[in-house]
């Protein structure tokens, strides 16, 4: 065995002695009576012993080392005579330590000394009262603090029996004193001695109580008061928030009554009923009232480290408001006002209430913030049941109107229809055919024909009576589409977003995301209903009354003056009315939507609500279009029955030497009447481009018209001056109405001016003519040579000079050709 | 084939093969093995201790293979290390004269394994708990190197604190 077991030098291995660092780790275990003891038994113990990492160690197990105050003037100074004071005080050493490596020991022997005989006090079989620590400390203040201090010297009693011995016992000693403080506290809180309440909270809180603390005052301040009027669901008279309307509250002698202003009666399920916002606001001012009066007490008792606000209005936001808005809102449904209530009571409560609080110091700055978040986590089921709920209505609702009004059109025609068949009279099916007769002699100079319509002017035929139908629906081209139905409807999903848009403030971010979605839907929706239930089966009976418009028919023109622009002129009218939808609907998303920024990505291909507006917007053009193809056809067809019904035979194979009728002919007089008509129809009330195609078709139509009518008539030398007349008129009109397109206009009639020449020169010179023929085949673009030579064709005198024209025409060489 | 030993040498040049699992209960083992041999063991590995005698590792070996699967929590703090008493199979395993005590510590703390260390450390600060300077002189066989001035000077210093 070794003489000196403590080696100091271990780079030297001497397996007779110890080294110093496991000596060091068996001083670790001592405690320090017996360190003390063993520092005396050699200079190499003294040494082990002597080492400041020995006693941080200590220190720092008693957690005062890592907290311990840094100096300021160097880690070599010696301690001040206060500091020594300090360290000899039981209550404050364990704050007083100094970060000096070198005077740990000394630091740790001073507080060693300072608490030892109370620590070593509570190892015997002393009452409570009997022990050291009350004997010499009587506040409660002082005592919290010597307990504290010894459970930490407990940390360093490496005697295994009395250090569990010991802590068991504190502990047991903490439990009866906080529980004492508790009493303590609850006495004078009840009796509102909220000073001296305020004294045991800050000792329960240096004892580390703060749960225990914030149980308590939730226990007294909430749950104990819980029967209260307010906050109890027995006594909670949800009915008087929802009065019905007609209702008002007056004043009487003996306090407030309801007086039924409109005494007509009204039963239960009919009665509507009407938000009492006194009532609301009396109710937010209650609640702010309970709040403020919390926040009070707690500003008077707790320090700001006892989040005690915070879990105040979490307790009474989750569970009480809650409770009381449940009720307030499932007796909103049977009133009929749920859509209404959850809105509004959502902007009491985040806008009103939050300004009715008074400040708090407990919770601070972000106690508004704090109460909205609070209120958003709460309403948060509300909110998604509302917007289910919100856009449920609003489909059902809207779609109902619309419906209906599709369904009153409906209703209307077959009315009118019903009126005019009331009139046909009780004919058999074998007076069909006298009748069907009778349509065509009402015309002629038939007298008895005559005698009947005027005998009985509302007897109607069958066919009469159809072409009156027709007539009627006609006259109704305009109504088939209501811009001041849309409009309603538009209010509705108005009034629907406005209450989803109450929310935009929401904490909650993917609620508030879902409700800007929600509203997105409530708009794809209007676009939907409009478009497919209004504006598409609009257009199509505006359609088809446009199609089976036949000015042709005997019964039309003749029967009831109507001139062609009558249905042209409504079915712009009732494209007017699409537009003025449409822009009522663009304003609407601008206004609604866009204003209220609800688009994360405005312009992106995921925006359904614009990609829905442009679909309907399409859908729009689209009739329009097919509109003015029907009407197109439509006036192209009257153009066309005037030149059937006005010959120009006449005129146009007039016989030499007639008398000359100067100017143009009837028909194309009355050919241009019409056209002058219609074709500024849509100037000023459609689209600059749709105006410039509709102009061009028109032109273009007119002129395949006149070409037809040229193809189909014999033209004499002498009726070509009436042809050019026409042509010339034809020609000024369309310099005239044609503002833009002159290009693919103008030369269509410019050619037919060229080609009317053909007509001009005497037959005698056939030379003259086959050049001319010649020359407008080849320099003209719009008509081909066989056009060309279908035209002269038309000359009354084509048999006899036909020959010669033929050899001129055909008899020019290429070489000749570029000659000329 | 069975799987590769280390053979941990005695300063006798005794050879002890063991178990991988066994040898890495020692730090040092653990990461001379890791450094030389990244992937693992594919063979028999040697490591001389020529600080160690046969009788010693012996016993060191004992501990290892007893507590091959127990797991030290390495990051428990001081304090639980300190007040956590000498569990009971160590205590008795620990129950040898000093001289190997002494030198199972030594042993422990050369081939660094720290929980054996402790073990023993522990078993040697109960045998100095509550005696006199004297008692422990005794006990220890350790010289009274001080001087008469000295050791008063010491006595002094401890007084004021030492009441017990």
């Amino acid at each position: 065995m070794a003489q000196v077991i403590w080696n100091t030098d271990i780079d030297v291995y001497n397996p007779d002695v110890i080294p110093v660092l496991v000596a060091k780790a068996i001083a670790g275990f001592l405690p320090i009576q017996d360190l003390l003891s063993f520092g005396q038994v050699s200079r190499n113990t003294y040494r082990t012993v002597s080492d400041p990492e020995v006693w941080v160690a200590r220190l720092r197990a008693m957690k005062v080392w890592q907290t311990a105050q840094v100096p300021r003037d160097g880690h070599g100074r010696p301690l001040t005579p206060g500091e020594i004071h300090d360290l000899e005080n039981p209550l404050i050493c364990v704050n007083s330590v100094v970060k000096i490596p070198k005077l740990a020991q000394f630091q740790l022997l001073k507080i060693h000394k300072s608490l030892y005989p109370y620590y070593v006090d509570l190892l015997g079989n002393k009452s409570y009262d009997q022990l050291k620590i009350f004997k010499d400390f009587t506040t409660p203040e002082d005592q919290a603090k010597i307990l504290n201090n010894l459970i930490m010297y407990n940390k360093i009693d490496y005697i295994d029996d009395s250090r569990e011995v010991i802590r068991d016992k504190i502990n047991a000693l903490f439990e009866i004193f906080e529980n004492a403080l508790l009493r303590e506290l609850e006495i004078h809180f009840d009796i509102q001695d909220y000073e001296v309440t305020k004294r045991f909270v800050k000792i329960l809180i240096d004892l580390k109580n703060q749960q225990t603390l914030i149980d308590f005052f939730l226990q007294k301040s909430i749950f104990d008061n819980e029967e209260s009027e307010l906050f109890n669901p027995e006594t909670f008279d949800a009915s008087k928030f929802f009065e019905p309307v007609g209702w008002k509250e007056s004043h009487v002698e003996d306090g407030i009554e309801k007086i039924q202003l409109d005494d007509s009666p009204v039963s239960e399920e009919d009665r509507e009923y009407e938000l009492n916002e006194p009532e609301f606001k009396r109710l937010i001012a209650d609640l702010a009232a309970i709040f403020n009066q919390q926040a009070q007490v707690i500003d008077l008792i707790f320090p700001q480290s006892v989040p005690m606000m915070y879990k105040v209005c979490e307790e009474l936001i989750s569970n009480q408001v809650k409770e009381l808005l449940m009720i307030l809102i499932d007796a909103s449904k049977l009133k009929n006002l749920y859509l209404t209530v959850v809105p509004t009571i959502y902007q009491l409560m985040t806008e009103d209430f939050i300004a009715l609080l008074k400040p708090n110091e407990n919770v601070g700055e972000s106690y508004h913030q704090l109460v909205t978040e609070l209120f958003d986590m709460l309403y948060e089921s509300f909110v998604v049941e509302h917007m289910r709920e919100e856009a449920v209505f609003f489909q059902a609702n809207s779609k109902a109107h619309i419906l209906e009004w599709k369904e009153d059109i409906s209703k209307r025609e077959a009315e009118t229809t019903q009126n005019i068949l009331k009139h046909v009279k009780v004919e058999t099916k074998n007076d069909f055919l006298t009748s069907f007769k009778k349509v065509f002699t009402v015309n002629t100079n038939n007298s008895s024909g005559k005698n009947s319509e005027a005998t009985d002017e509302k007897n109607y035929s069958e066919i009469q009576a159809k072409a009156q139908i027709l007539s009627e629906n006609i006259k109704s081209l305009n109504k088939t589409l209501s811009p001041s139905l849309v409009l309603e409807t538009l209010n509705e999903a108005r009034t629907s977003l406005q209450r989803l848009y109450r929310f935009k403030s929401f904490t909650i971010a993917a609620l508030k995301d879902e409700i800007f979605t929600s509203m997105q839907g409530i708009f794809v929706h209007v676009l939907d209903t409009i478009g497919s239930e209004h504006i598409r089966p609009g257009f199509e009976r505006a359609l088809q009354y446009l199609q089976t418009y036949n000015p042709a028919s005997p019964t039309y023109t003749e029967s009831h003056n109507e001139s062609f622009n009558e249905p042209i002129g409504l079915f712009f009218e009732l494209i007017n009315m699409a537009d003025l939808i449409i822009q009522m609907i663009d304003i609407f998303y601008k206004e609604e939507l866009i204003n209220r920024n609800i688009f994360k990505h405005e312009n992106s291909i995921f925006n359904t609500s614009l990609q829905n507006k442009k679909k309907l917007e399409a859908l729009v053009d689209k009739y329009v279009a097919d509109g003015l193809n029907v009407g197109i056809e439509v006036l192209v067809n009257e153009i066309d029955h005037v030149y059937k019904t006005n010959s120009v035979d006449a005129d146009y194979n007039a016989a030499p030497n007639t008398a000359l009728s100067i100017g143009p002919t009837e028909a194309a007089k009355k050919a241009v009447k019409i056209l002058d008509d219609n074709i500024d129809l849509l100037v000023d009330s459609a689209d600059k481009s749709i105006v410039e195609v509709f102009q061009q078709e028109i032109a273009e139509r007119f002129f395949q018209i006149i070409v037809k009518t040229m193809k189909n008539n014999t033209i004499s030398v002498t009726g070509a001056t009436n042809l050019i007349s026409d042509l010339n008129l034809y020609y000024d009109f369309m310099v005239a109405h044609i503002k833009s397109n002159k290009r693919m206009v103008l030369p269509l009639y410019q050619s037919l001016k060229k080609v009317g020449n053909i007509y001009l020169i005497g037959g005698t010179d056939s030379k003259a003519i086959g050049k001319l023929v010649s020359d407008l085949s080849k320099f003209n673009g719009i008509f081909g040579q066989e056009e060309i030579y279908e035209f002269v064709q038309r000359r009354q005198d084509w048999p006899q000079i036909r020959k010669h024209v033929e050899k001129v025409m055909y008899g020019f060489g290429l070489g000749d050709c570029t000659i000329v | 084939m069975s799987s590769p030993k280390v053979i941990i040498i005695s300063s006798e040049d005794e050879r002890f093969p063991v178990d991988p699992k066994v040898a890495e209960k020692s730090v040092l083992i653990k990461n001379m093995i890791n450094d030389l041999n990244p992937d693992g063991l594919t063979e028999d590995f040697e490591i001389p201790t020529p600080n160690v005698r046969a009788n010693v590792l012996s016993k060191v070996l004992e501990w290892c293979e007893h507590h091959k699967n127990t797991t030290f929590h390495e990051e428990e703090d001081d304090d639980t290390k300190k007040t956590t008493p000498v569990e009971e199979w160590d205590k008795n395993f620990l129950k040898v004269d000093q001289e190997m005590l002494y030198d199972i510590i030594m042993a422990a703390n050369y081939l660094n394994i720290t929980p054996l260390m402790i073990s023993g450390c522990k078993v040697v600060a109960e045998m100095i708990k509550s005696k006199s300077p004297e008692e422990l002189r005794k006990t220890f066989n350790i010289v009274n190197d001080f001087t008469p001035e000295e050791e008063a000077a010491i006595r002094r210093e401890n007084e004021w604190a030492e009441d017990r």
